[in-house]
């Protein structure tokens, strides 16, 4: 059976394409070269360090990224605001399986490499310079959010409670916004858990190297025009889900 | 009482309110006790314009009803359909009793071409004049009862005359002519003449015309004897089949007035099977179809084809699909072509905005001819669907997603984009979405998955949009709201287009069925 993080990297996949970040709060840059082990991103060096050229450029307007597990997560909230004098509202989260899991992001915008033709001519031109190995990942699209809470359950049944600190009430805002205050006053079963963290890079696309093994050699069209460096990106490709959860 | 109903097909929406009004009236005179029945006869929508049938049912029907909407031309002008405008004319030789509406802005800029009687209805709102137009059916109806109808015309079944001049390419052609007819049950006369002038004064020829159940006209090199023969059964609307020899014939079908040019026997024999076979097929009846009328409009104008076995794709079978992207038929490299000659060649860029240039006008070279979006043909074949080439689409003027998605990979594909189709659904439906890859995007040795394909549609490495966003529809199709339409007529612009591409592609409950990633698989399949 997967394990509760592979399940987790799994469904987010599915749905918005991107792997998952794990640990959640693991830093991942744009550009950054590593290797994918047990699930993670194993960061070796990076585009600038091998001089190679990374313009980042973003698209799309920061953006409320809010995804759950949903037949497996229960959100519950005690009533109504926080007033003073009241005691404090609380929100109970209830996983019933592994790898259920809560994502909320704000301020979400995906920084990408702006010129991916060139900086994919720069690792064919390391890779025929054997400075970069064929097995390398590049960091081609990071998603960067103000603020993020992030729950994934790793036991059959878990849960977390949190205490909002604000006058703010519970629901009004989504659980990642940092006004609500929010404190974890109990958990049950195994967890891991951000709750509302700051510049966090919850999820990131890759890049490799082509086989050169897979796919019919093509044939050039002679028409003059177009440089080497124009077919450099036809010579990478995106890994799949599988060379993650299998790594 | 049986009435042709002259319409146009796409405009569903006006058909349905003309087909209620006509089955109000009737369901009323029902209950009335009163008179009989007003009957919609209505040609299927077809890709063959055939006359002789025209002909036959101007004669053969009590009256003849026509709704004239307006098109727009690509420079926004109003105008009508010229199909529509020679059903008419047909009508006015033919004198059938005729009850017309017209689109009030048609009326108003071509009153000279209209008879005094044509009703008008204002294109977007028809029912606000709705007691006009009810009063204007019933007192056709009375005109109708009162006698005004003519009897059917009466003829020979399947007797029928081919006329020729005497010249020996078409004499060798009559000849297989009278054999196909004769195969298909036909008492065939052949009619040879030299001298034109003999044909005014043969008044027995004229007879057996007037008595045939349809006339072959077989024109010559030259003005002959079948011209002028031809002349006097067109003036008596007398249903004909009219083929003219000419040696830059070029095999598509007939002209606006019917005429079909042959330069080799074959040639002929193929067109006149396709005339023969239309000529024959009964008219449908759209009151009787449906209790629905916009199901009854929307059946009379979904297309009967005959489609060959390179219109038929597997469902299943998603790389099938790329041989239905066609990118050297004619009317893929016209429009490619004109492209290209705007932006300066296709080599003048190679980056993202200049490939989002390109398939926006690709995009709207589509959207200017004003197609519209249809259901796909009927198919005899079960478990496949019948999808229109490029040139079926330009012909028919409307398409499904799916047409309209292989059209368009079709165009993005010639004008060196990195064609890409898509197809996701769930159990009710399944939608297809056009677009292309991004010059610098990476290579897919796999199709990519739902997640995957929204990653890379956030990226921008990969662009869809709506392909039915580039002709009218009377409502949403799939991702864009009903505002959106309206606000570009009926169509989308290309920004919204790629919005509603967007919001289909986000749905939580639809699956990818397939990704077609043209290139790739051509490459992969060698070819």
């Amino acid at each position: 059976m997967p394990s509760p993080v592979k399940l987790y990297q799994q469904e987010l996949h599915n749905n918005l394409g991107y792997f998952a970040t794990w640990l959640p709060g693991d830093d991942i840059r744009l550009g950054d070269i590593g290797v994918l082990q047990a699930g993670r991103f194993h960061k070796l060096a990076s585009l600038q360090e091998l001089g190679i050229p990374c313009t980042a450029g973003t698209s799309g307007q920061p953006q409320i990224l809010n995804y759950s597990s949903t037949a497996d997560t229960t959100v519950s909230s005690s009533a109504g605001a926080a007033s003073p004098g009241i005691a404090k509202a609380e929100i109970a989260i209830k996983f019933s399986r592994q790898g259920a899991f809560l994502f909320q992001a704000l301020g979400v915008q995906s920084l990408d490499l702006a010129n991916r033709t060139a900086t994919a001519a720069g690792i064919l031109r390391a890779f025929e310079q054997k400075a970069w190995n064929k097995e390398w990942l590049v960091v081609d699209s990071v998603y960067q959010a103000d603020s993020a809470t992030i729950i994934v359950s790793e036991d059959e049944t878990a849960g977390i409670v949190l205490t909002g600190s604000s006058a703010l009430p519970l629901g009004s805002l989504p659980l990642a916004d940092p006004k609500l205050g929010l404190t974890v006053s109990s958990t049950s079963g195994k967890i891991v858990h951000l709750i509302a963290a700051s510049g966090l890079h919850p999820l990131y696309s890759c890049l490799r190297l082509k086989d050169p093994l897979i796919g019919a050699p093509s044939v050039v069209p002679v028409r003059g025009g177009s440089s080497p460096e124009e077919r450099a990106p036809a010579a990478l490709a995106r890994p799949s889900i599988a060379d993650l959860l299998d790594s | 009482m049986q009435l042709y109903f002259s319409h146009s097909y796409r405009d569903v929406s006006i058909n349905t309110y003309f087909i209620e009004q006509f089955r109000n009236i009737n369901t009323a005179g029902e209950a009335a006790g009163r008179g009989e029945a007003l009957n919609l006869c209505a040609d299927q929508k077809s890709d063959t314009w055939c006359v002789a049938k025209l002909e036959r049912y101007l004669f053969q029907l009590s009256g003849f009803v026509s709704v004239i909407p307006r098109r727009l031309t690509e420079s926004q002008r109003v105008v009508y359909s010229e199909y529509i405008a020679y059903e008419l004319t047909l009508a006015r030789r033919a004198r059938t009793p005729r009850l017309l509406f017209v689109d009030d802005q048609v009326l108003r800029d071509n009153r000279d071409r209209f008879p005094e009687d044509a009703v008008p209805f204002l294109y977007e709102q028809p029912e606000s004049e709705a007691s006009a137009h009810e009063d204007a059916i019933r007192r056709f109806k009375r005109m109708l009862q009162a006698g005004a109808g003519r009897p059917p015309r009466a003829y020979r079944p399947r007797q029928a005359i081919v006329v020729v001049p005497e010249q020996e390419r078409v004499e060798r052609a009559a000849k297989e002519v009278e054999g196909l007819l004769r195969s298909e049950s036909y008492n065939v006369s052949v009619v040879k003449g030299r001298g034109a002038a003999a044909a005014f004064d043969n008044i027995r020829l004229l007879e057996a015309l007037l008595d045939a159940e349809l006339c072959v006209f077989l024109l010559g090199e030259g003005l002959s004897f079948a011209n002028l023969v031809l002349a006097m059964a067109h003036a008596q609307c007398i249903p004909s089949i009219r083929f003219q020899y000419d040696p830059r014939a070029d095999g598509k079908g007939p002209d606006l007035s019917g005429l079909l040019r042959w330069k080799s026997t074959s040639g002929l024999i193929e067109q006149f099977k396709v005339q023969l076979h239309y000529f024959r097929r009964s008219y449908v009846l759209p009151l009787e179809r449906s209790s629905s009328a916009s199901e009854a409009a929307r059946a009379t104008a979904t297309t009967e084809w005959h489609a060959t076995g390179r219109n038929a794709w597997d469902p299943r079978d998603g790389p099938a699909l790329v041989a239905h992207v066609r990118p050297d038929e004619p009317f893929v490299a016209d429009r490619v072509s004109a492209v290209s000659t705007d932006i300066g060649g296709f080599a003048a860029g190679r980056d993202r905005s200049f490939a989002n240039d390109v398939c926006r006008r690709l995009y709207e070279e589509i959207r200017r001819r004003r197609y519209y979006y249809e259901l796909e043909p009927r198919s005899m074949l079960s478990e496949v669907q019948m999808i229109r080439t490029p040139n079926d689409v330009d012909a028919h003027r409307c398409g499904t997603c799916l047409d309209l998605a292989c059209l368009f990979a079709s165009l993005v594909e010639a004008a060196h984009l990195r064609a890409l189709i898509v197809i996701v659904g769930n159990g009710d439906f399944a939608h297809a979405l056009a677009g292309y890859f991004a010059p610098d995007e990476v290579s897919w040795d796999r199709p990519p998955l739902l997640g995957e394909l929204r990653a890379a549609v956030h990226r921008q490495d990969a662009v869809l949009f709506e392909a039915t966003g580039a002709v009218e529809a009377e409502k949403p199709v799939a991702g864009e709201t009903e505002q959106e339409r309206r606000a570009g007529a009926k169509t989308l612009d290309f920004t919204i287009a790629k919005e509603a591409a967007e919001r289909v592609l986000a749905r939580g409950d639809i699956e990818m069925r397939h990704v077609i990633d043209v290139g790739a698989l051509r490459q992969r399949r060698g070819g």
